[in-house]
């Protein structure tokens, strides 16, 4: 029971056919052989037609700005901008949210009379996989910073309660820059089959993932392209001027012994359960140690062998800080890789004096005031360890004062 | 599992080489097992109901030759089976709250918890046909349990249609062969045309559709009821045919060739003429053994229009059990025989130039009429039908379209691709086309599909819940 182009009912078919010639055409025109491989063909040029139409130089230039890919072409077309003969020292921070609200270009740059040169690269809702993505795109070369901070949540690997390795978010903010030789990577840094489908179905085939996005557009072009426009003209600029949230949770209180919580009253009941939901400790299983073992290891990896260092902190936790994660926990990954030569470790207590409620405006996120004092902070250690950098490492071309 | 979910395509892709690897006896086997699984899918337990139905009817079929007398009897033990479990499951809380409420009595105390089974409108409508048409000397009894098991629950056409004859099915299976490179170049053409219909046109009008007929309140004036009602109208027909099409093209690929089901309805210039080219596998069984049988046209005028209506309320009975769905068959029923009253004299009028110039707004007019019946299709209830029906032909303008331009080229596009089809079978011609042709057409379809098709929301086929 072979699909065969020439059985009897076809060839009933083709009795329909007077002209032998044209009986001859139809039938090497719909051999099943033939038929399925002008499938394949077609599949192989639609493949081809989106690889073409989805690339970041065509697509990428018109991706909704405010967008999660968007958000990311913008960060790199901002560094492209950048002078690349800029010879002043340059740190750059990547991050998610709570360093796009806790740390200032701008009062960095102030703190060091603009002989630093200071980038925020951060993406709210990004995480180390997205990191990683944004440093290979944004540092093409490898040379473009001497420090590139990575912010963590806590040294020691604590699992939190959502699994960062099923975060298919990160795969649409990195959407454009994921190409064929990501995939193995990739797929495997996703734990269930059903992500890594989704991982395999995004890398190859991107319009599915930004077909809301291109629907947009062709509803009304005019409005995109002038979007487009003003944002990136405005998104620089309004990133670096911006001076921080408003709004503290000054006056509330926590005792660690009871487990009380006193809010302050115009606290809305969304932060008051993402409080509580805080404190409580999820599950520990080993899932960020795998999770952090596969991204900061390929970010070190990426910068090994280069001027570049890598320089890992612990943020600021939060108003107020689980028992759980005050204690040591399991030795976290970044130990380890701190053992690497140009990979440094800022001390683990550094900002716990930031770890208070006048410095948030919520659960997670700094305000003004722990911005500025966080930023500070930052600037006054990476001085330090740039200075004491100069003095073991005389290789290190570059100096503070940028000659 | 839908046919434009991947548990579907795995599962195709499973059982064709299962069955193309077998002799057609061992496949045939493949087929009806992988049929009961399929069904099984949604609900294991509704089985058993395929099973009652297949096992009655093919015992009346082969009881039904040998019998000289008492076979009216045995057709009557078919019909009740049949009719009998679509009856209960399907009706049973329709008529019991009906009967409750004009007896004033509490509803409840008659309301039995019953979980529709899927595609019983259509399988037992499928089983019924084969004993009728045994009793009528119409066709010979299958001898085979298997064959006649799988006409039954042939999973392409199981749970949505085509209403497939025994007569079309059971000879292409005692002679079948398998399909040529043609066949499959139209299975994989239609499966692909099918999934652009239910996935990018049914799924985005419905989007509208759902919005504005779940909340009929919500958007005031005749611009959004009209604009609605035709998302619904675009939806119902391209989410049906659409259906159709996978399910004739899955067919095909499996060597067997069922009817069509839609012939562009929407360009039909007459009621009678929307009812030849929709949903033809319904509406020709509903002829054969309901309107025929009950007179059809040959008892007189009266009597002509009394079949008309009896048939058509009891085909909008079918699609629901719901008093809108009377409504819409009576509706229908009453545009039938009001066309019959005014064809008697145009029928008698010969085809000029200006009659054919006449058509396009007779197509019109048509549509319009249609498009009003739609209303109680859709609706939830009388109540919205009538609200939607005052909006309709309310002089207040207060909302606009609903449909975004988007939407517009996409019906404005299908209208004038079911115009091109129409004249000159495009379809049939794309299948024989060139080669580079056809990889246009899979490469224009499969980019439709992936940038346009909604994969947000998962909007069950309509015609799943009849």
């Amino acid at each position: 029971m072979a699909l065969d182009s020439r059985d009897a009912g076809y060839v009933e078919r083709m009795n329909g056919l007077t002209d032998s010639t044209a009986r001859q055409d139809s039938l090497r025109n719909h051999s099943a052989r033939r038929v399925l491989s002008l499938l394949f063909l077609g599949f192989l040029l639609f493949a081809l037609l989106e690889v073409l139409i989805f690339r970041p130089e065509v697509y990428g230039r018109f991706v909704e700005p405010h967008s999660y890919p968007g958000y990311m072409e913008m960060l790199i077309s901002r560094e492209r901008s950048l002078a690349p003969d800029d010879s002043r020292f340059r740190m750059t921070i990547v991050g998610d949210s709570r360093i796009a609200e806790g740390f200032s270009e701008k009062r960095a740059e102030e703190l060091e009379e603009g002989r630093w040169r200071f980038i925020n690269n951060a993406i709210p809702g990004s995480t180390p996989r997205v990191w990683y993505y944004i440093l290979r795109e944004t540092d093409p070369r490898r040379d473009r910073s001497d420090f590139v901070v990575i912010p963590l949540q806590d040294y020691p690997d604590f699992d939190a309660f959502e699994d960062l390795s099923d975060r298919l978010l990160d795969l649409r903010i990195a959407i454009f820059h994921l190409g064929l030789s990501d995939l193995p990577g990739l797929m495997r840094s996703f734990d269930n089959w059903s992500d890594r489908w989704r991982v395999l179905r995004t890398v190859l085939l991107k319009g599915g993932t930004l077909k809301k996005d291109l629907q947009d557009l062709l509803s009304d072009p005019w409005r995109r392209l002038h979007r487009i426009e003003q944002s990136h003209e405005r998104w620089a600029r309004s990133r670096y001027e911006y001076p921080g949230r408003e709004g503290s949770l000054e006056g509330l209180q926590y005792d660690p012994s009871t487990g009380e919580f006193v809010f302050p009253a115009s606290l809305p009941d969304r932060q008051r359960k993402l409080l509580l939901r805080s404190l409580s400790e999820p599950p520990q299983r080993g899932v960020m140690r795998r999770y952090r073992r596969t991204w900061l290891t390929a970010i070190v990896d990426y910068y090994r062998n280069t001027s570049t260092h890598v320089v890992f902190l612990r943020m600021p936790r939060g108003p107020v800080v689980a028992p759980y994660r005050r204690g040591a926990g399991s030795r976290g990954i970044v130990f380890r890789l701190a053992r690497e030569p140009n990979v440094e470790l800022l001390p683990e207590h550094l900002f716990d004096a930031l770890e208070r409620p006048g410095y948030f405006f919520d659960s997670v996120h700094m305000n003004r005031t722990g911005r500025e004092k966080f930023t500070e902070i930052l600037v006054r250690t990476l001085e330090e360890l740039q200075a004491s950098s100069n003095s073991d490492h005389s290789s290190v071309n570059r100096t503070a004062t940028g000659t | 599992m839908l046919f434009n979910s991947w548990e579907y395509w795995l599962f195709f892709l499973i059982v064709i080489p299962l069955f193309y690897s077998s002799p057609l006896r061992i496949g045939r086997y493949v087929l009806l097992a992988a049929s009961y699984f399929f069904y099984m899918w949604w609900n294991p337990k509704f089985i058993l109901l395929i099973l009652t139905s297949t096992l009655i009817d093919y015992l009346c079929g082969m009881a039904l030759p040998r019998l000289t007398r008492n076979r009216r009897l045995v057709l009557v033990v078919s019909l009740i089976t049949n009719l009998g479990l679509l009856g209960f499951f399907k009706y049973y809380n329709f008529f019991s709250s009906s009967i409750a409420e004009v007896l004033g009595i509490s509803t409840d105390s008659l309301f039995l918890q019953i979980v529709l089974p899927v595609g019983i409108s259509f399988y037992t409508f499928q089983s019924m046909s084969y004993t009728i048409d045994i009793y009528r000397g119409e066709l010979e009894p299958v001898r085979s349990f298997v064959d006649f098991a799988l006409f039954v629950a042939f999973f392409p056409q199981l749970v949505a249609g085509p209403i497939v004859r025994a007569r079309e099915f059971l000879p292409q299976l005692k002679g079948w062969h398998s399909p040529c490179g043609r066949d499959v170049q139209e299975g994989i053409m239609l499966v692909l045309l099918g999934l652009v219909k239910k996935m990018v046109l049914a799924d985005n009008f419905a989007r509208i559709s759902d919005a504005y007929f779940g909340n009929v309140g919500g958007s005031p004036g005749p611009w959004a009821a009209w604009t609605a009602t035709l998302a619904f109208a675009m939806q119902i027909f391209f989410d049906f045919s659409g259906y159709t099409d996978i399910a004739r093209g899955s067919a095909l690929l499996l060597g067997f060739r069922f009817p069509t089901n839609f012939e562009r309805p929407y360009l039909a210039s007459s009621i009678t003429e929307f009812w030849r080219r929709w949903h033809i596998s319904l509406s020709t069984w509903l002829r054969d053994y309901l309107y025929i049988p009950l007179g059809g046209n040959r008892k007189g005028r009266l009597q002509t229009y009394r079949n008309l209506m009896v048939t058509m309320l009891l085909g909008g009975l079918w699609h629901g059990a719901s008093w809108n769905f009377v409504a819409w068959g009576g509706y229908h029923g009453g545009l039938l025989a009001a066309h019959r009253v005014i064809g008697r004299r145009s029928r008698s009028e010969p085809v000029t130039w200006f009659t054919r110039a006449l058509r396009p707004g007779a197509v019109l007019l048509n549509f319009g009429l249609v498009l009003i019946g739609w209303v109680f299709f859709r609706a939830r209830s009388f109540e919205d039908s009538w609200a939607v029906l005052r909006n309709l032909f309310s002089l207040h303008v207060v909302s606009g379209s609903l449909m975004g331009w988007g939407l517009w080229i996409a019906l404005i596009g299908s209208m004038a691709l079911a115009v091109v089809e129409e004249k000159w079978g495009t379809f049939q011609r794309l299948v024989d086309a060139p080669a580079a042709i056809r990889v246009l057409y899979y490469v224009g379809i499969l980019t439709v599909l992936e940038l346009f098709s909604v994969t947000d929301l998962r909007i069950p086929f309509v015609y799943f819940q009849f």
